[in-house]
């Protein structure tokens, strides 16, 4: 398993270890000259991409090996952006706009800047595991290498700090976010009841993919909504102060739950196993569930099997509908998706000696 | 007119109960929101909020009151319009964005009614672009070393604080130099 080729971030084993599967933090930035990306034009869009990609590109290498490629993505059809989306690297709103758009991408697609999305530049951190603080540390260091590039200068005014196309992030630009695995929160409904809970201090709640999107094998991303009034190092010390709330809850529940049921749960987890190892056809909902649940019998000792060759979150990522057409190298239906899910995940589940 | 704040007109009539007695209040929706989000949480709960978020919590229940409140800053019958970009309130409500930086001038009224109440802030406080103009920077600078002064006394670290106090007293007298500089 362990080759020359590249990781991408998702294949660390942090992102299995523990309730926290990622960490990851968003600054939105706009250029002074142009117009926002709802109102720029087409000549100035591309200028300002090409502007900022070779800011990034050309930059002093930003330590370790990790090299930044820009692609423009204006005219790359909704196939080949989709896989992109589910890994995170892009926003469902860059899928789906049109006109100038683009990306410049890590190599471990750690660290991405969207051009031209709702803001002229929108740089992303994300990291495995807990390290919100590296995250941060990643985003703002390609923020500087931007800053310093050329004579492009930032949006900033003296009261309203950064400014934003959307005045729900103007101030520090800044989104934090974590990702966080809460099945037994889950499975007991009160999800239900923390929601209202974090949403009253400004802590919003989403599914795996952001805005709108379904909490598919129970994954929630939680992150600030204030983004003004606050310094970056306060709001990572406030959504932190959240999460390890939501992390009290969560490991409080599945004590209770595990001493009483210990053995109930652990046949639902082996059958969900036995499924997953056995399958033939396999739809993303259930999928993601069993997945779910192999990575809860996992982290909490509950299950006795053989690691998957490749960390689950990675498999989470790959059974989504378009990095599975990516692997299977051709448009497939959702009948072929459902067969080649199933054989794709028995293969990953094999055991190699 | 709203019996709170006395700015825009009543539209919520409130009832409340307090240890089962009734009181009643006529409101403008922005008030009732906040009424509303105090009454409905626990004392408890909210001491526990306090502990690990400080003072931040929210005034309105959601990001739908984006649309209210620009509106709301309205009242005074203006109509503003950006004119490096075209945008006008209609748009604004329509779209929820800003179109350039000229915006937030044509804008700023609404923004400040915006802003404190879907961020509880008036202005921001963290980082600042290097290439920003040199006294806008001394001035952050300054605010930011005034913050941490007060946190150090709050701590009595009295040796950090006179270091602090130094520091400022550093900016404000660059800051003070440059403005004779720039009337020359």
């Amino acid at each position: 398993m362990k080759n020359d080729k590249i990781c991408k971030w998702y294949e660390s084993e942090k992102v299995d270890e523990g309730i926290i599967i990622s960490a990851r933090v968003r600054l939105a930035r706009n250029f002074e000259k142009y117009h926002f990306p709802n109102k720029i034009k087409n000549a100035d869009a591309t200028d300002m991409m090409e502007q900022t990609a070779r800011a990034v590109t050309s930059a002093k290498k930003v330590r370790g090996s990790d090299k930044f490629t820009y692609t423009d993505m204006t005219n790359e059809n909704e196939g080949k952006l989709l896989p992109l989306m589910e890994r995170h690297v892009i926003s469902h709103h860059l899928l789906k706009k049109n006109g100038a758009k683009g990306i410049i991408l890590s190599g471990f697609e750690d660290k991405s800047i969207m051009l031209n999305e709702e803001d002229h530049v929108r740089i992303q951190s994300i990291f495995p595991g807990d390290n919100l603080e590296a995250a941060f540390e990643a985003a703002n260091k390609l923020d500087d290498i931007i800053e310093k590039h050329g004579d492009n200068k930032y949006a900033f005014d003296e009261q309203f700090g950064y400014l934003t196309a959307c005045p729900t992030n103007v101030g520090t630009g800044l989104r934090v976010s974590l990702m966080l695995h809460l099945p037994v929160l889950e499975r007991l409904g009160f999800i239900s009841k923390i929601l209202p809970t974090l949403s009253k201090v400004n802590v919003a709640v989403r599914g795996i993919h952001g805005e709108g999107s379904d909490s598919l094998g129970s994954i929630y991303q939680i992150s600030n909504q204030c983004s003004i009034g606050k310094t970056e190092q306060e709001l990572l010390h406030t959504l932190k102060g959240m999460a390890d709330w939501v992390i009290k809850q969560e490991k409080s529940v599945r004590d209770k739950h595990f001493s009483t049921y210990r053995l109930a749960v652990q046949d639902k987890l082996y059958r969900s196993y036995g499924v997953l190892t056995n399958c033939r056809r396999l739809g993303l909902e259930e999928g993601m569930k069993l997945l779910s649940d192999l990575r809860l019998g996992l982290t909490d000792g509950l299950l006795d099997i053989p690691r998957p060759q490749k960390t689950i979150y990675a498999l989470m990522t790959e059974i989504q509908p378009g990095s599975l057409c990516e692997i299977a190298g051709r448009v497939m239906n959702k009948d072929e998706r459902h067969a080649f899910r199933a054989e794709y995940v028995r293969k990953q589940m094999a055991i190699v000696w | 007119m709203c019996e709170k704040c006395n700015k825009f007109p009543a539209t919520v009539y409130m009832e409340k109960f307090t240890n089962g007695a009734k009181s009643t209040a006529n409101l403008c929706m922005h008030c009732a929101a906040i009424e509303h989000s105090e009454v409905s949480f626990g004392e408890g709960f909210e001491n526990m909020l306090k502990d690990v978020l400080g003072n931040i919590i929210s005034n309105i229940e959601n990001m739908s009151g984006v649309n209210f409140i620009l509106s709301s800053g309205l009242m005074d019958d203006s109509d503003p319009r950006c004119d490096a970009c075209g945008i006008d309130m209609d748009e604004l409500r329509e779209e929820g964005k800003f179109g350039c930086v000229a915006c937030y001038t044509a804008f700023r009224p609404q923004i400040e009614h915006l802003i404190q109440n879907i961020h509880a802030a008036k202005a921001h406080v963290g980082k600042t672009p290097t290439n920003a103009p040199r006294e806008m920077r001394l001035r952050r600078d300054i605010e930011e070393l005034r913050r941490n002064l007060a946190l150090a006394v709050k701590n009595e670290d009295y040796e950090t604080a006179a270091v602090l106090r130094d520091c400022v007293r550093e900016c404000e007298n660059e800051l003070k130099i440059g403005a004779v500089c720039d009337e020359e």
